[in-house]
């Protein structure tokens, strides 16, 4: 009995070494995203409450730098986790966590660049809330916490 | 099944969602049960937009500049969430392992007294 036993360890052990799909959680990536989200959450908002011409860009630059910050923070943790991993199964699953920070940082990007052009963003773009603009940001948060639940359990 | 574009002409949000819903469920193939619940909110909330857009933009309440962000928007938005619903397969294949193994890791211990834990942690 105890001999079989010892030989299933045997052969968990080699088996379980390619067994992880998905990475582990990583705390400073998801308080980067989170930022991040709030960030995105809080400039939907004041598209809520007015227009946003382009003479009001000036007043928000610090708000996206702020966000591109933590993104670009987010990515290098993100694009490290994944070259890490990048000859194992959990390697894929890293990657398209950091293509989804990107697609969040092309997002903003588009709406920075919309901000400063003629027509800037008209009052309500991005309502009702969630937005697409504020659901692209949220997705890598919520990826990221699917991981956090991985390991809980 | 794969959607005729030459031919999709959506009245609604709904008839929008769910050309969707049939377009991402045909690439996703076997992924798409793992991420049905949770992408399809995410379809639903870009139909929606894409339709609001189109409407804004046919009554003049939106430029032509400003509808073209919003269509950027929702065309980064369906990658996030093909992107998304490919991580969630990773994800349930993993709960799928680690509730296997949690049962042999459980039978060896009680059987041996062992503990192997350490078989399932990322090297």
């Amino acid at each position: 009995m105890h001999r079989c036993a010892f030989g299933l360890v045997a052969v968990l052990g080699l088996a379980g070494c390619g067994t992880t799909f998905a990475p582990q959680y990583d705390q400073t990536l998801y308080d980067h995203l989170s930022a991040a989200s709030g960030g995105v959450h809080n400039i939907a908002a004041a598209a809520h409450l007015a227009a946003l011409p382009p003479s009001t860009y000036p007043a928000h630059e610090a708000q996206y730098v702020s966000i591109l910050g933590d993104l670009r923070a987010a990515d290098a943790i993100a694009k490290n986790r994944a070259d890490q991993l990048k000859d194992k199964p959990s390697g894929k699953a890293a990657s398209l966590i950091s293509q989804m920070i990107e697609g969040c940082e092309d997002t903003v990007q588009t709406v920075i660049d919309q901000h400063k052009s003629t027509d800037g963003l008209p009052k309500g773009a991005f309502d009702p809330t969630p937005s697409v603009f504020e659901q692209n940001c949220d997705i890598p948060l919520k990826a990221e916490s699917k991981l956090q639940e991985l390991a809980a359990h | 099944m794969a959607l005729d574009l030459t031919t999709f002409k959506p009245e609604t949000v709904g008839q929008l969602f769910d050309g969707l819903v049939s377009e991402v469920s045909g690439i996703l193939g076997t992924e798409w049960s793992s991420a049905e619940a949770d992408v399809k909110t995410y379809l639903d909330n870009i139909a929606h937009a894409a339709f609001n857009t189109t409407a804004q933009l046919a009554a003049g309440r939106l430029t032509q500049d400003q509808a073209k962000m919003q269509f950027k928007l929702q065309e980064l938005g369906l990658k996030q969430v093909l992107l998304y619903s490919q991580l969630l397969g990773a994800v349930a294949a993993q709960k799928v392992v680690n509730g296997v193994f949690a049962v042999i890791i459980a039978a060896v211990k009680n059987v041996t007294g062992i503990d192997i834990n350490w078989i399932t942690q990322e090297p």
